[in-house]
């Protein structure tokens, strides 16, 4: 190697090595969830035939030469080890109009969740993308029919031939003979009616499932307990549920927090953020390897047991392996706090080279001002709004917040803004209509690089003098709160 | 329960599943990515990207073609990147975009020559910068370089030439100019 060699491998070495590697979805993990809009479209979903569902019973795979066929095997790790084990019930019902039959193939169902594997073909039984079918209605019903709530929301993961479709676990019965409607009302451009009501059955996954007491306590540094309840083992999950409640001095202080931060209405009530936080979990071996993390897969929503942020929620993750010892690590609080930044700049200023303040180890730079398409969804894109393109450099902080609409009374449709304010030299208010945020990296003091661009429909004309204030940021905050896990037994 | 199949970690000796042949290129395939792509951002979703069409195509990957995995993967992260560029801008645009002065990274290159090499890369087109890249990075050979673009052997040879030229003239060192043009490429191979 000549030395113009080694300079450029040792450059290249340089500018790589300092690049922190951001997570990837493994592609079996990625679950696109469409959240349900016909809720809001029930009244317009034509009736459908109950003459044309088809009723079917099920045969339950049990070995593994079911399995090799089995449609999960594209699919989640999780849900390929469940196949493999015998868990994924063969369904195989079809329904066929317009010349397209919908099909639902195979159905694995435990006490975490219901995944059903569906398919489109023409009837030259050519696959048609399974994202073609406009899905109108999904529920689960118990024997008696009655619909079970937690089930109304799905999630679609779609696939070259196949769609997979995820409904919630059905905690809400008892019942372990299930069924599954399904509809759909347009593939591509085509009207029509495809409907399937597939029975399914969750005795021999519930059998193969724990509950364990885990019952361990703590409390962060800015006062919020943690009570660890139970570790539920499913065939295709693991999940920890726990609660949350801020302490008698935490309170005082979100109410102290609360009241720097008015928002745009200063005559609303105060909002206290009790349940603006998220923490930050992973399950590690006896080695440090991490297990997948499943909660965005389960999707299980918090559940507010009372007032002041008491919540109940649920960390979920693939199953673990009898060979290994686990533990739950705690790893961080996240928690939305009064965050203020300022700068004030002349636009014109810009011209010569970007506007920088440094400030309590904060740094706030305007590189442009500039009119773009806009970044919210209601404006038209032939609109051109004034773009403000802000880079900061913050330590500890993972979020500014552009803007935060809090509903304060729906009857009368009042909202309390929070975000961002962009004043002219008159003391002119403009509202931030759009707005994106990007995480860039760490910079060489270790702060958070952050770009962000703020716009504002309302704003004309460039007024001489621009001031931006934020009010509201997601900050961080390291734990390390360690709990061995208690591991499934053999025997229920 | 049984468990047997349910670890999230496989076990040595077992099927080996997408994630654990993945898993060890990762980091290097997200490097290569950004120095192609020069945005964490667009690096990340192309190596996500690249993900996926491996996970989907892996079917289509034969050990005993000779190639490693880690050549494959590597040719799909750095199609994926390329593919990034030009959808990001055609190639003059983005080059024009480019302004090596606000890369936050330029401050740990505290040596003139290394700030001069990077700029030099960074103005490079896509074609060549991925070149020296997968040679000068990824220490890949001519002939695996060859297969990862789908050039021959002899384009590659003289991408990095010109590169080295490039970066040569950006240093305005005259004599090391000299001494590459005399030398052409050294392979690895």
């Amino acid at each position: 190697m000549t030395n113009i060699d080694k300079q450029i491998t040792q450059t290249l070495n340089k500018v790589a090595g300092e690049l922190d590697q951001p997570n990837f979805v493994m592609p079996y993990q990625v679950a696109a969830y469409k959240r349900k809009r016909s809720r809001l479209l029930a009244s317009w979903v034509i009736p459908v035939s109950i003459s044309c569902a088809l009723l079917l019973t099920i045969s339950v795979s049990p070995t593994f030469a079911a399995y090799v066929k089995s449609l999960f095997d594209g699919s989640d790790q999780e849900l390929q080890y469940a196949a493999q084990e015998g868990f994924s019930q063969k369904v195989n019902a079809s329904v066929t109009d317009q010349g397209y039959t919908v099909e639902i193939e195979e159905i694995l169902a435990d006490p975490m969740r219901i995944v059903a594997v569906y398919s489109i073909k023409d009837q030259q039984k050519n696959f048609i993308h399974p994202d073609k079918l406009h899905i109108s209605n999904v529920e689960v019903t118990d024997s008696k029919g009655n619909i079970i709530k937690e089930t109304r929301i799905y999630g679609v993961q779609n696939r070259e031939n196949y769609g997979y479709l995820t409904l919630k676990k059905p905690g809400e019965t008892e019942d372990q003979k299930l069924v599954l409607q399904f509809e759909g009302n347009q593939i591509d451009s085509v009207e029509g009616n495809w409907a399937l009501k597939i029975p399914f059955d969750l005795e021999k996954t519930t059998k193969a499932s724990q509950v364990l007491p885990i019952d361990k306590t703590y409390t962060t540094p800015q006062g919020l307990q943690i009570k660890l309840n139970s570790i539920m083992y499913s065939p295709t999950a693991a999940s920890v549920d726990y609660e949350t409640k801020w302490t008698e001095e935490a309170k005082k202080r979100l109410v102290e927090e609360s009241k720097q931060v008015k928002g745009k209405v200063d005559s609303a009530d105060l909002y206290v953020r009790y349940d603006d936080f998220k923490l930050n979990f992973h399950v590690e071996n006896e080695k440090g390897e991490k297990v997948k993390d499943l909660t965005r897969a389960l999707d299980t929503p918090s559940k507010a047991l009372g007032e002041y942020g008491h919540l109940n929620r649920q960390y979920g993750f693939a199953p673990l392996s009898p060979d290994h010892q686990y533990t739950l690590v705690l790893d961080s609080l996240v928690k939305t706090e009064p965050y203020e930044l300022g700068i004030s700049f002349e636009p014109k200023q810009l011209a010569d080279k970007p506007v920088r303040v440094d400030m309590d180890g904060k740094t706030i730079e305007i590189k442009s001002v500039t009119l773009d398409e806009p970044l919210n969804e209601a404006s038209p894109k032939t609109e051109k709004h004034v773009t403000i393109l802000l880079e900061a450099y913050v330590k500890d902080i993972s979020h500014i917040n552009i803007g935060d609409t809090i509903l304060i009374d729906d009857a009368h449709k009042i909202t309390n803004r929070f975000g961002w304010t962009i004043k002219d030299e008159a003391g002119k208010v403009y509202d931030v209509t759009g707005g994106d945020f990007k995480m860039i990296g760490k910079d060489e003091q270790g702060r958070n690089h952050i770009r962000m661009k703020l716009q504002s429909s309302e704003m004309k004309e460039l007024p001489q003098t621009l001031s931006l204030t934020s009010e509201l940021a997601e900050k961080s905050y390291d734990l390390d709160w360690k709990v061995p896990l208690p591991m499934p037994t053999e025997e229920k | 329960m049984k468990q047997n199949h349910h670890f999230p970690i496989p076990k040595e000796g077992g099927s080996v599943d997408f994630e654990t042949l993945v898993q060890p290129h990762l980091t290097s395939a997200f490097r290569v990515a950004y120095l192609i792509v020069h945005d964490y951002h667009l690096a990340q979703d192309a190596v996500q990207e690249a993900l996926w069409e491996a996970y989907q195509s892996l079917y289509r990957y034969d050990e005993r073609k000779g190639t490693s995995f880690r050549a494959w993967f590597m040719k799909i992260v750095t199609h994926r990147a390329l593919n990034v560029v030009r959808r990001k801008k055609n190639t003059e645009e983005y080059m024009d975009s480019i302004d090596p002065g606000q890369n936050p990274l330029e401050s740990i290159l505290q040596r003139e020559k290394e700030q001069q090499i990077w700029q030099a890369i960074q103005l490079m087109t896509p074609k060549h910068r991925s070149a020296v890249i997968l040679y000068y990075y990824e220490e890949f050979s001519i002939a695996e370089i060859a297969k990862i673009l789908g050039v021959f052997e002899g384009t590659v040879k003289s991408r990095l030439h010109k590169a080295r030229k490039l970066i040569a003239e950006n240093m305005q060192v005259k004599q090391e100019k000299q001494v590459i043009t005399e030398m052409g490429v050294i392979m690895h191979d």
